[in-house]
Parts: structure tokens; sequence; C-alpha cells
């Protein structure tokens, strides 16, 4: 769709270009097999990781150990990584941020909806958001987590605005308030465990399921609702704001 | 278990966040001023009583995130260095935003601007603290982003081509770093920069470990020949965010690349690759000075001298090592330390200076083709009097830090028998006085031309009072920095790791 | 060793995608091109987060998750870039 989309300093046709193609990727060739034969002669260390993880398992608050490295023993991690999300976020939104007074999701009608998918989101969505709320909830004890059940929830958020009949304004104040609630409360809680170890972060042994469980939940709703937002500012563009996906722009251009 | 300045080394990072948040929350413009005021306000006393705290001991800080230890958790470290960059970070950020403050005024950009801003806020402060090689890709990722999406505030074509370039310059970059990180965590399972300091020996594999993450980090720093993304992005970015781009950002990575060469990968650094350093430095000051003489635009000229300046960074390598064996090596490294937070601090605090006196140049006048300038003194004296101010520092002319700075880096290249550098840094020292000339004779000393001439009442923009001495006072500080040479000196000696 | 062949499978992606961000010309083609490099990198990472015992080393599992939440952020900041490039180009779709 961007073939004419280079980059400033690298115009110029492939052909030009073919001698030094095959230079970088004889250097990349010969610099990768390096590392591979490198690697191959470093013996495998011992991890003292290992037995650390086994050994604080039980004090962490989860039985899950990525659930556990995630968000207790390296959570700073994953705080920031919540920040880098937020970063994202505001760059795609739109350039006022002042809260208007619509709604977060308005019904429009669009002569190009798809009444298939809207019909057969009234069975789908329901399931999804149980599994969502089945994966945050799973992610203590098995493989699932925030990010997982989040990236859920933004899909079924997805789909719903591929039916074409909903129109959602992510200036709205609810939608900036669920954007950021993960990192609020990731905050306050890590902090908040600060009053009684002055050490942020460090929650006390008898609580940390509950508060990790607290934080999740708060980061699956944040998660995904920038995942839509993405989405949306990605299909989105000036020119016509109130089709989620014109298929009439697209055809008209090719 | 912590002392109490070591109690709130983490507010360096939650003050920022905290004040990202709410003014995103709350978009009244005399609101998120209120909050940039109280958290540089805060950032500041946190900062002092860390300083406080690190002369009473001597030694570093550390702090257990989480009160899990280092191959388990994430831990803080503060010693001289990252304490130098912390209370340059804290203090630039607070002249900026009180520049900013007044920059962005009305426009409605200002929403977004401030919370990113305090977001790329807690990257830096937490790059500099943490000790972890991986919590520091995700640092390094905040930086990146959180840039990229300033530079992208200018919403015009040339603005988001720059953006986008800068963002998978960085992303290569970052990908580049981690790529090191996945084979020293292989080869060492832990990602604590104490320990692998400790362990880290030489074999092929961390010669690759080193090349990988020296050519991620020098993307990231743009040293020539890999700089050609940073002219762009700094100067197609609001003045505020390519003040804060050329001051602290580029220094972030180059911050990295000392801790990886100078302390984690030391045993791994030969003679040689020190040897290139300097060479790519050399080549970085002389062709920076060459394109900053024949920019025709203001803001491209004083981002090829960013390009010039950190080749001096790079020159200050090879001055590590010495034929002559009666030199001390942990000396030898003192002495580089200490230059090269010299220059980090001068140029900084020079080129912000620099970056804000362009801003309020295009402010006044809606452009800033340097030709165009002619005898425009007269109009915006102070704005162009701290380009001077500012330049002088640069190009290294007493009594100035950046004099200082040269100085030191003479008399390094003189003590290890090295010579050859001293005609780099005279010869890009007359380049950049004949750059930074070039404006200056146009400015102050050309008759202002009639059919160039400027009409104020037509200025688009009326320039608060402010806004000139903001840069202004930065500039003063380099000459400030010049006459008190001990302040840096002693910082970057405190609590030196061994 | 089964590690050692995903290693290599790891390194061999992790070349592929520095050559696609290095050597093409286009924009979007680069974006994907750092997509399949940071996956070689996490593949490194998984490939070699088993210890000597057999036992499972779980902070390269906790890293990848991480890094993959990091690369998606970046990947989507990219796009909104070129979409914003595009709509103030109205550039001609296939030429």
């Amino acid at each position: 769709m961007f073939h004419s989309m280079t980059l400033h300093n690298e115009e110029g046709s492939k052909e030009n270009n073919f001698g030094l193609g095959v230079f970088l990727g004889g250097v990349i060739c010969v610099f990768c097999s390096l590392i591979f034969f490198s690697l191959l002669q470093v013996p495998v260390p011992s991890r003292p990781v290992v037995e650390l993880i086994e050994q604080n398992l039980a004090s962490s608050g989860v039985s899950n150990p990525v659930t556990a490295v995630l968000l207790n023993f390296r959570s700073l991690d994953t705080l920031l990584e919540i920040a880098v999300l937020l970063i994202v976020a505001l760059a795609v939104m739109p350039n006022k941020l002042d809260s208007t007074s619509q709604g977060f999701i308005t019904h429009v009608k669009n002569p190009h909806r798809n009444d298939v998918l809207e019909a057969f989101l009234r069975w789908l969505l329901p399931s999804i958001v149980v599994t969502a709320g089945y994966l945050l909830w799973t992610g203590a004890s098995l493989p699932g987590g925030a990010f997982q059940a989040g990236a859920l929830l933004a899909g079924a958020g997805i789909l719903l605005l591929l039916t074409g009949s909903y129109r959602v304004d992510f200036s709205c104040d609810i939608a900036q308030k669920m954007m950021v609630v993960g990192l609020v409360i990731f905050l306050i809680v890590g902090v908040g465990v600060a009053t009684n170890s002055k050490t942020i972060l460090d929650f006390p042994d008898k609580y940390a399921g509950a508060l990790i469980l607290v934080i999740e939940v708060a980061a699956t709703l944040s998660i995904a609702m920038i995942l839509v937002l993405l989405y949306h500012s990605l299909t989105n563009s000036e020119s016509d704001k109130y089709a989620p996906y014109n298929v009439d722009r697209i055809e008209k251009e090719e | 278990m912590h002392s109490t300045a070591e109690l709130i080394i983490p507010a360096l990072i939650l003050i920022p966040l905290v004040a990202s948040i709410l003014s995103m929350l709350f978009t009244t413009r005399s609101v998120q001023l209120v909050i940039s005021f109280l958290a540089a306000l805060g950032l500041c006393v946190v900062v002092q009583q860390l300083y406080l705290g690190l002369n009473v001991d001597s030694s570093t800080l550390k702090y257990e995130v989480g009160g899990w230890a280092a191959p388990l958790g994430i831990g803080f470290l503060i010693d001289g260095l990252s304490m130098l960059m912390i209370i340059l970070s804290t203090f630039l950020i607070s002249v900026l935003s009180f520049y900013a403050a007044f920059y962005f005024n009305n426009k409605p950009v200002a929403q977004r601007f401030w919370p990113l801003w305090w977001l790329l806020v807690t990257g830096l402060n937490a790059l500099f603290i943490s000790s972890d090689i991986f919590n520091i890709y995700v640092t390094l990722e905040i930086i990146g982003l959180a840039s990229v999406a300033l530079v992208a505030l200018n919403d015009s074509k040339e603005g988001l081509i720059a953006a986008l370039r800068y963002l998978l310059v960085g992303l290569l970059g970052s990908l580049l770093y981690l790529a090191g990180v996945a084979l020293l965590y292989h080869s060492y399972g832990t990602l604590s920069l104490l320990s692998l300091a400790e362990q880290v020996e030489v074999n092929l594999l961390n010669l690759m470990v080193l090349i990988l993450i020296s050519l991620g980090l020098a993307l990231k720093t743009a040293i020539v020949p890999l700089h050609f993304w940073l002219p762009y992005a700094h100067g197609s970015a609001p003045a505020p965010v390519s003040a804060i781009l050329s001051a602290l950002v580029v220094k972030a990575s180059f911050y990295l690349l000392v801790r990886f060469w100078m302390e984690i990968l030391s045993p791994v650094v030969s003679n040689s690759a020190l040897m290139l350093m300097g060479g790519l430095g050399a080549g970085a000051v002389l062709w920076g000075c060459v394109k900053a003489l024949r920019a025709e635009r203001l803001k491209i000229m004083i981002a090829y001298s960013t390009v010039a300046q950190i080749g001096y960074l790079f020159l200050l390598f090879p001055l590590l090592t010495s034929a002559d064996p009666e030199i001390d090596s942990s000396e030898l490294r003192q002495h580089t330390l200490t230059a090269i937070s010299y220059f980090i601090v001068a140029h900084a605090c020079a080129k912000a200076a620099m970056f804000i006196a362009a801003g309020n140049i295009i402010k006044t006048l809606g452009h800033d083709n340097i030709a165009q300038l002619q005898g425009m003194a007269k109009y915006m004296p102070v704005s162009l009097f701290t380009f001077a101010i500012a330049g002088a520092s640069l190009i290294g002319l007493p009594p100035s830090a950046g004099f200082i700075a040269k100085w030191l880096l003479l008399n390094a290249a003189v003590d290890t028998a090295q010579w050859w550098w001293v005609i780099v840094v005279i010869t890009g020292g007359l380049l950049a006085a004949l750059a930074i000339f070039r404006v200056l004779d146009l400015a102050f000393i050309k008759p202002e031309s009639s059919t160039l001439a400027f009409d104020k009442n037509k200025s688009i923009y009326k320039l608060s009072p402010f806004m000139p001495y903001a840069g202004l006072f930065l500039a003063l500080c380099t000459v400030a920095l010049g006459f008190n040479a001990e302040v840096i000196i002693n910082l970057v000696s405190l609590g030196g790791r061994e | 060793m089964e590690g050692s062949l995903y290693t290599a499978i790891g390194i061999a992606m992790f070349g592929i995608g520095l050559f696609g961000v290095v050597a093409l010309a286009q924009a979007m083609k680069k974006i994907l091109a750092v997509n399949i490099c940071g996956v070689g990198i996490f593949m490194i990472f998984i490939a070699n987060s088993t210890a000597v015992n057999g036992s499972v080393d779980y902070v390269p599992h906790a890293i990848v998750l991480t890094g993959i939440v990091v690369a998606v952020a970046g990947t989507a900041l990219a796009l909104s870039l070129v979409c914003r490039i595009y709509d103030k180009t109205k550039q001609q779709v296939g030429k």
C-alpha cells in the first residue's frame, strides 16, 4: 500500500543497491554465524535464579512462576511496560485531550455496516469477555495474565468496531480514565505497600496474591483500551472519521 | 536496611510518572503548569537530598525494588557519574519546563506535550539509576518512544518523516542492545550490572556482545557515520524538545556506552577498539563542523554541532590507554571520566541554551534561515546574545565550561602521548568558530538589508519576556561552570566504583 | 541438541530482520523487519532458558512477555506515523 513511501535518505531503485545489499547480507551472515559458534563454545551456566524463584514462589502470592517474576520479582519492568503503552496511546491520540461531552460508544447508522458480523458478535462477545476473565484469573497458577486477557478483550473491541455500527470517541472522559487506570492502580498499590515495608512494590506475603490480582484487573482494562485505541487510530484517518473500515476508500484507490 | 537518602531513590521515577498521569487527566493549561511546577520542585528536593546522602556516605547509594536482591529482582544504584547525570537532567528539565510553559502558550499541542514530557523524564531518570540491563532496555524504549512522540508533535510532513526515521533507528538500536543482553544472560544467568562486571571474561562471545551493544548504543548516540537521522529529528522538533533531545537523550545512550566500555565489558575492550572509537570521534568532530558551516537553517546547524560535540565525547575513549606503563590505569580512568562528565555538562547547557535561542528566533521571525538573519540583532538582542555565549562555550573559548572540557581533553592527550588528537580538537574548534561567527557576523555586524526588512508589527508571535532569559540563564551557567570546575570534578570522584 | 537448533533459528531471524531494516527501502518493510528481528531475539532468550540440570529458568519467559508488549507499542507508533505521513501526501496507491 505504501510502495512509493520510502525513507527520504534511501530513495533510489533496488537495482542500484543490489551490490550493497549483497555486501550487507554477507556481513550479517558472517556476524550471525560468529555469534552462533561462540554461543556453542560457552558452557551452559548454573542459574542461581532458578533456585531463588523456587524458594520464593510461596511468598510471591501466585503459583505460576512467570506471573511471579512479572508482577512480583521484576514488577518494575511491568510498571514501566504499561508506561510504554501509555506513551504510544498519547502519541496516536487526537491533538486535543479535552474531554468531550459525547459518550464513549455511540450507535451510528452506517449503510456499509456488517450485519452478519454484528449478529454473530451477539453470541461471540459474551464468551470472549468470559474467556478473558478466565485467562486473567488463571494467570495466578497457569499461563495467562493481564496482557493475554487484555489482548483478548481488545480483539472483542476491534470486532465491534469492524461491524461499522459503532463510533467510539477516545477523547471522552471515561476512555482516558480507563487508559491510565492500570498505571494508577499499579502506582497506588506499589507506593501504598511502601508505608509498611519502606520499599516500593514490596508486597506483604499475606496479601500479595490479592494485590497482584487487583493490579492485573486494572492493567487488563488499560491494555485492552489502549490496544483498541491503537487499532482505531490506524484505520481511521482524518478524512473518514465515521467509517471504521472504509471499503469505499480502498476500492477507489485500487 | 536502607539509609534515609536511599529510601527516596524511587521518587526519581515516581514523581515524573505521577506528574504525567495527572497532566493527562487534567488538561486545563493552568493545572498542567501547576503540576509541572510541583513535579520539578519535587525532583529538585529529592536530588538535593540524594546529593547530601551521597556526600555523607561517600559510597554508592543502593536500593532493591520490591525487596528482592539482585539476581531475582531489580536494583537501583547511584554513584558519582549517575548522580551527575541526575543533577544535570533535573536542572535542565526544570529550566526547560519553565521555557516550555511559555513556548506552547495556549496551543492545543501542549495538552499532549506535558504527559509525554514527564514520561520522557521518567525514562531518563530510570535509565540513570537502574542497575539491571533488561530494565535499562525498557527505559531505553520509554526514552525512544517518548522522544519520537514529542518530535511528531510537529505535524508537518517533514516532521513526521523525521520522526518515523528516528523511530526506526531507535528501535533498531534497542534491538541490537537487547540481543547483547540475551547473549550476556545466556553466559552468566544474571542481569545485574554489578555481578556482570565481576564475572565478564575475555572470549569471542563477549566480543560479539561488545559489538552488538556498542553498535546499538552508537546508533542511538548518533556518532558519525550513524548520525544521518539526528539533524532532521532534532531540527524539526519543537524548541524545548530539540533542546532535551540534544542535551540529554543522546547523552543517555552515551552514558550507557561509558558504563559498558569502562566497567562491565572493560576486560574485552582492546586498545585498537578504543582507537577505533577515537577515530570515529575525530571523524564526527570534523564532519559535524563542516556540515554545520554549510547548513542553511539555524536549527539544522545547531543539530550538526551536536554531531560534532558527540565526536568529542568519543575522542576521550582512546585516552583510557597509555603507551607509558608508569601511568596508573585507575587514575587515567578517573581523569577520562572527569573530562567526559565535563563535556556532557558543558555541551548540555550550551546546546539547550542555543535551541532556546533558535526557538525564540523562529517564534519571532517565523523561519530560521541563516541568510535572512542579517541585522536582526537589534530586534532580538537577548536571544542572539545567548546564542553568542553558548557558541563561545561550544568553540571552547575561556572562560566557559567548554574551555575547561577541551583543556582536560588536551591535557589527557598530552599525558598519554597521543598528540594527534590535539590537531583534531584545534581544527574542530576553528571550524566551530567559523560556523558560529558566520551567524553572529550576519546578525550583529551586517546592517539590516532593505529587501529582507523585518516589520516588527508583522511578527507572528509576541515573545514572553521570560523566554529569552531562560536561554540566557542556561548560557550564563556554562560560564559559571567555567569558573567552578571543582564542583563536577569532585562529584564524579564520589562513590566511584573500583 | 534441541536448544541449539532453536538458538540457530533465532539468530537467523535476527540476521534476516537486521538485513531487512538496513537494506530495504520501504517504510512498511522496515517495520516488518524490525518485528522479525525482535522475534529472533525473543527466540534466543527462550531457547536458552534451560539450566544445567534441565530445570526451567522463568526469567527469560517474563522478559519476553515484557519485550513483546514493548515491541507492539513500537510497531503501533511506527504504523500510526506511516498513516499520518500517508494522509499528508495522499500518494497514489501502487505507484
